[in-house]
């Protein structure tokens, strides 16, 4: 008997002529875990879909606990005891925990009537295998996300699984969740069931994975255990290029603050909050889910009024009542989630870029279509923005590229104040730097930015002042040198 | 009644729609001076009742699966058509009406098939097939029966069927009213649909289907065959209410359906059923019909003139679906 | 006005026969424009009896000239067309003179054209038609008329290039009518209530403002109920609904006075159930077939309609007597029940020919 649940060696798969895995080596060993990581379009999903059966194999071979299969349909995966979970968790946010969890068997086993006492018995036995609680009859819509992620969990494990891919489960999750979600894995790996872990995120890629394999560009450029890998080759073998730190070293911090919230208050959001900002300064903003981080920025850029307090700008005293006023304030916000607030998916790049600043290439009210190219074709350049035509849909770009639009469209418009929440949530290691550089030349170039971010790392690389927030207050405040993760880490908790 | 029950209750759409009905029909009472609840009123209104009710319900297990159909009143209009001609050319239903609603059942079945296949095959959104097929199959009913109206001529048990009654009820002048015995048809398809919905596999699978379809593929629904089988059931079932409401109308007039489903959507929309798909009940949806046929069968006895009844319907109908999009919104939070 | 009143009216009660929309005029005759279907057309027998051509051969040889005389209905071979068809025949075999009679086979107003412009063609002397577009027939009308053919048209009172246009009545010829059969099955006396196929039809609702007037001027026992109008949406159910509802609301109601083709079969089958006949009474126009059993178990007293073969009748005797040189004056009499002594408004010829159908005559028409 083989050490390896699933050994595959040398598999090729190409479409229409575009060679998407390159004789990829993979080994997974039972109660193991094993991250697949990788930039977007290195081949990780088609892997996966391998793996599940959605794709056949143009070559290489495939054993699973010492067996060779030929051919592997969706339905022989499942037999086999191999769960997907994907990033959309395939829940059914309109019906309750009790039928999310039971419909699968119900349906494999081509039940035509509902029992409700037998769904009850499949969804408690489900719940039961890694000791989740939670109350049956409750709509699944109504659920976190980290509570969603369970219950596909526990969905998954009700098939027999001996292997769970789990693909970027932790994109929507906060620390915390993050934390409950490594405890679930390693109760499963002590049953002896391995879990393939498709993600970028360094932190928790060194924290969860017994082995590693990277992928670049359809090639695996590394596999082998996460002892044999620096954080550094890590990057390496992600990106192709060695990434040195770059911290974030402010020029010349204005003195005179062009920001200053005073006891501001919006219940039941954030608190008497109070601070400044300078020209020239990035601001870090963190806290946990739910501090009121979010709801104070959106109070700067009219999108919560606050109910009392004030806020200065260069000194006066201004009302920012809508997004529309602030941006003539020159105040700029690039939202947490660019997917549903910052970006129209459907429209071209070029279009989006200029989103915000229509009037400066129009002539009362008339487009000048020529010049509203030709000024995006300038930031896509500025910004590095990886595209052929600016022409394509923004949804054809990857994460970091659309973060990198969503910030160009603000940069284009003359800004004092820039704020940014989770600036590069979703984001490649390779594709964040950039961003961060970005942000850097920003703050140079004499711009005001705050970075709202629950990201420790991000804050304590880029911000020269670090503001924390818990349950709606401000409660610590460090300078650059003062900053470091364990003492962010301190106050929250 | 413990307190999550009751916050579960108020979360529930149909729980509000169910508490205007019931104060409309309170207020509706007390401004007429009692003439809605008298036995005579509420026959009429269950009669009313029977037609929208059982189209809204089909409307209903469509949204349901995360589609549209607009189609339904000219499916309904061409099977009715098809089958009352033939049945008056043959001669055929003077004693028993069940050949003639077989008919419109074939009938209306093949149409839905031709909806469920484009559908199903074609991954097409269903607003816009269904607009197709509207027109197509109100020309199909146009050139083929050339709007031909069958009055007088209706075979006799049709007639029969509609003006056969289970109880008579006297109002306090003594006039006489009977509830009709199609409101057995309600009854029964009331019951059925809900035991489909909530009891079977192919319910559960539509609204797995409207809360989200690839993973109901991924789930391994068959999802293309259950579109197909929805569309086929839907078509017969529209062919069948055509046929009711030829018994109650005593004539089949290809013209009488023409935007019915603007009538039928807004109330199904009032029930609680979700544009997006997932979400709806047989409860909400029979309450919303109950409240728009209760509005338009009371107007004339609370005094609201007959130029603007259209105003008040529009109003009902607009008040119920803000509160179902304030009660989905509170939902989201 | 008057032509869309007799459109609106004539597509209400061809709603039963014809297959037309029924629920406005306009309906009617834009989907009779529309359509571009070149139907065939058919002839119909164009003489009477051989033995009548021997006579009619013997008048035109004593009078020395007689005309080729056309008429054209908005279609052939539907129950309504069929009912004039058979009222031309009678005339001809009456007075004598042939009848072209051809129309479009479905209702449609190119071939409608087509046929008219073979007729001018063919040098008929009178053209008399019942057109599915008026608009569509001036410019054939024009020609016809430039080459001395007398043109006569029917419900198309706002035409241009006829010679005369008859109609069987004016909207308070109607409205006056429908109430003056109300009133004598209501003892002239109690409540009542108008009912239209829609608030915003026009005619409907100047035939119902005619009838109050009617009741005003001429029944002073009789009151019009608050709620005075009610609309049907031209839908026998609804009708229904309307009439239990009316009677809930005014228990003494007494009367229902209808102006759509839908009122009185819906009403009449309330008031069955509700045990009401012979206190409350009903009456709309409406096509007899509709009514009929109604009418046979004493539900209705009688409907409102006029007689189309009558008309069409009129429209041959006003050419005829154009021909031989005679003048059409106001107060004439053109020979036929309801137009003894016609009204002449400009161009229109406008009888008095609505006519009750009671059980008595209901089967006489054949729609």
């Amino acid at each position: 008997m083989s050490e390896y649940l699933l050994e595959m060696s040398g598999i090729c798969k190409a479409f229409s002529g575009v060679q998407a895995l390159d004789h990829v080596n993979f080994h997974i060993r039972p109660g193991k875990v094993m991250c697949l990581a990788g930039e977007n379009g290195c081949g990780k999903s088609t892997l996966v879909k391998i793996i599940s059966g959605v794709y056949v194999r143009d070559q290489g071979d495939v054993f699973f606990q010492g067996q060779k299969l030929d051919r592997i349909t969706p339905a022989e995966a499942t037999r086999l005891g191999i769960q997907v979970i994907y990033q959309d968790l395939s829940i059914f946010p309109n019906l309750t925990v009790r039928e999310n969890l039971a419909i699968n068997s119900e349906i494999t086993d081509r039940r035509r009537i509902v029992n409700r006492k037998r769904w009850t018995k499949t969804a408690e036995e489900a719940l039961s295998r890694i000791g989740y609680q939670i109350d049956l009859d409750v709509k699944m819509g109504e659920l976190s996300v980290a509570d969603k992620q369970l219950v596909a969990i526990c969905r998954a494990l009700l098939f027999n699984a001996r292997l769970i891919i789990m693909d970027e489960p932790t994109t929507a999750l906060t620390k915390r969740e993050v934390d409950a979600l490594f405890r679930t894995v390693r109760k499963l790996k002590e049953e002896g069931i391995a879990i393939m872990f498709i993600s970028h995120k360094v932190e928790e890629i060194f924290e969860i994975s017994d082995d590693v394999c990277i992928m670049r560009n359809g090639k695996n450029v590394f596999e082998g255990p996460t002892a044999d890998l620096t954080r550094d080759d890590f990057s390496y073998y992600m990106t192709g290029r060695r990434i040195q730190p770059d911290p974030f070293v402010p020029e010349h911090i204005q003195e005179k603050p062009v920001l200053e919230v005073e006891k501001l208050c919006a219940d039941p959001y954030y608190h008497d909050i109070s601070f400044q900002l300078r020209k020239g300064e990035i601001l870090g903003i963190t806290g946990l889910l739910g501090s009121g981080r979010t709801e104070l920025a959106m109070s700067l850029f009219g999108l919560i009024r606050p109910d009392s307090g004030k806020i200065l700008l260069n000194g006066q005293p201004v009302s920012i009542k809508s997004p529309e006023k602030a941006k003539e304030l020159r105040i700029g916000y690039v939202p947490e989630d660019r997917l549903t607030e910052g970006l129209c998916m459907r429209q071209p790049i070029a279009d989006n870029i200029m989103l915000a600043s229509l009037d400066k290439v129009s002539r009362r009210g008339i487009l000048n279509h020529r010049k509203l190219f030709s000024e995006a074709c300038r930031w896509v350049k500025t910004f590095s923005i990886a595209t052929d035509d600016p022409h394509k849909y923004a949804q054809t770009l990857s994460g970091g590229n659309q973060q990198k639009i969503v910030l160009s469209k603000w940069m284009n418009n003359n800004l004092d104040i820039l704020i940014l929440n989770g600036p590069t949530v979703g984001v490649d290691i390779g594709a964040k730097q950039d961003i961060h550089h970005l942000v850097h030349g920003l703050a140079h170039k004499g711009l005001a930015v705050i970075i709202i971010s629950d990201d420790i790392s991000e804050v304590v690389t880029n911000c020269s002042r670090v503001i924390v927030m818990k349950e709606g207050m401000i409660v610590g405040e460090m300078k650059s040198e003062e900053i470091t993760d364990q003492r962010i880490t301190e106050i929250i908790h | 009644m413990n307190k999550t029950a009751w916050k579960r209750l108020t979360k529930r759409t149909e729980f509000y729609i169910f508490i205007v009905l019931i104060a409309l029909i309170a207020g509706i009472q007390i401004v007429s001076g009692g003439q809605l609840l008298e036995p005579t009123t509420l026959v009429t209104i269950l009669r009313g009742m029977v037609v929208d009710g059982m189209f809204a319900l089909i409307c209903l297990i469509v949204m349901i699966s995360g589609g549209f159909d607009l189609s339904f009143p000219a499916i309904s209009a061409f099977a009715y058509s098809a089958a009352t001609t033939i049945c008056v050319n043959q001669g055929w239903c003077e004693t028993n009406p069940l050949a003639g609603f077989l008919l419109a059942i074939l009938f209306g079945a093949i149409l839905g098939a031709f909806n469920g296949w484009i559908i199903a095959n074609f991954k097409l959104n269903t607003m816009i097939v269904t607009l197709g097929t509207q027109t197509f199959f109100t020309g199909l009913t146009m050139g083929l029966f050339q709007m031909k109206e069958i009055t007088s001529t209706l075979p006799a048990s049709f007639r029969a069927l509609g003006e056969s009654y289970f109880f008579e009820v006297y109002n306090s002048q003594g006039q006489r009213s009977t509830l009709t015995t199609s409101i057995v048809f309600l009854i029964i398809m009331i019951a059925v649909t809900s035991f489909v919905l909530r009891k079977t596999m192919f319910g559960r699978a539509l609204y797995a289907i409207g809360g989200n379809e690839v993973s109901a593929e991924r789930a391994g629904y068959n999802v293309k065959r259950i579109k197909f089988i929805l569309y086929v059931a839907v078509g017969a079932l529209a062919g069948f209410i055509g046929m009711v409401r030829v018994c109650l109308a005593r004539q089949s007039i290809p013209k009488a359906m023409v935007g019915k489903e603007m009538a039928i959507i807004p109330a199904v929309i009032l029930g609680g059923a979700s544009i997006f798909g997932g979400e709806g009940s047989v409860f909400g949806t029979i309450c919303a019909i109950g409240l728009i046929t209760v509005v338009s069968n009371s107007m004339l006895l609370v005094g609201i003139d007959s130029y603007w009844q259209n105003f008040f319907n529009g109003l009902v109908i607009l008040i119920g679906i803000t509160i179902s999009a304030v009660q989905a919104k509170r939902q989201r939070r | 006005m008057k032509k869309k009143l007799l459109v609106t009216l004539l597509s209400a009660a061809m709603a039963v026969t014809l297959g037309a929309c029924g629920s406005s005029g306009t309906a009617s005759s834009s989907s009779a424009a529309s359509s571009e279907a070149k139907a065939t057309s058919e002839t119909a027998s164009v003489s009477a009896a051989s033995a009548v051509e021997a006579a009619a051969e013997e008048k035109k040889a004593e009078t020395g000239d007689t005309p080729t005389i056309a008429f054209v209905p908005k279609v052939m071979g539907q129950a309504w067309w069929d009912y004039v068809q058979k009222g031309v025949e009678e005339w001809s075999k009456d007075t004598g003179y042939d009848v072209i009679y051809k129309g479009p086979t479905e209702i449609d107003a190119a071939a409608q054209v087509q046929i008219m412009t073979d007729l001018v063609n063919q040098g008929v002397d009178i053209l008399c038609f019942s057109p599915n577009d008026p608009d569509a027939c001036e410019a054939i009308c024009k020609q016809a008329r430039d080459k001395g053919i007398i043109v006569i048209s029917t419900e198309a009172s706002g035409m241009e290039n006829i010679d005369y246009d008859v109609e069987a009545f004016d909207e308070a010829g109607m409205g006056g009518f429908l109430m003056d059969q109300l009133a004598s099955s209501m003892g002239e006396e109690g409540q009542y209530i108008t009912m239209v196929g829609s608030m915003t039809m026009e005619s409907q609702n100047n035939w119902a403002d005619a009838a109050v007037a009617r009741q005003e001027e001429k029944y002073p026992n009789m009151e019009l109920v608050p709620d005075k109008r009610v609309a049907d949406d031209s839908d026998a159910e609804k009708a229904y609904e309307l009439t239990k509802q009316l009677l809930q609301k005014y228990p003494d109601l007494k009367g229902i006075l209808g102006t759509g083709s839908f009122d009185a079969p819906g009403a009449a089958r309330a008031i069955q159930e509700l045990g009401l006949q012979g206190k409350v009474f009903v009456i709309s126009v409406a096509m007899p077939s509709e009514v009929k059993d109604y009418l046979a178990d004493g539900t209705l007293q009688s409907v409102g309609l006029w007689d189309p073969a009558i008309s069409a009748k009129v429209m041959l005797n006003a050419g005829v007597d154009m021909f031989n040189g005679e003048k059409i004056e106001d107060g004439m009499d053109l020979q036929e029940k309801g137009y003894e002594a016609v009204k002449l408004n400009d161009k229109v010829i406008v009888g008095d020919g609505a006519i009750a159908i009671t059980n008595d005559n209901v089967d006489d028409f054949g729609f």
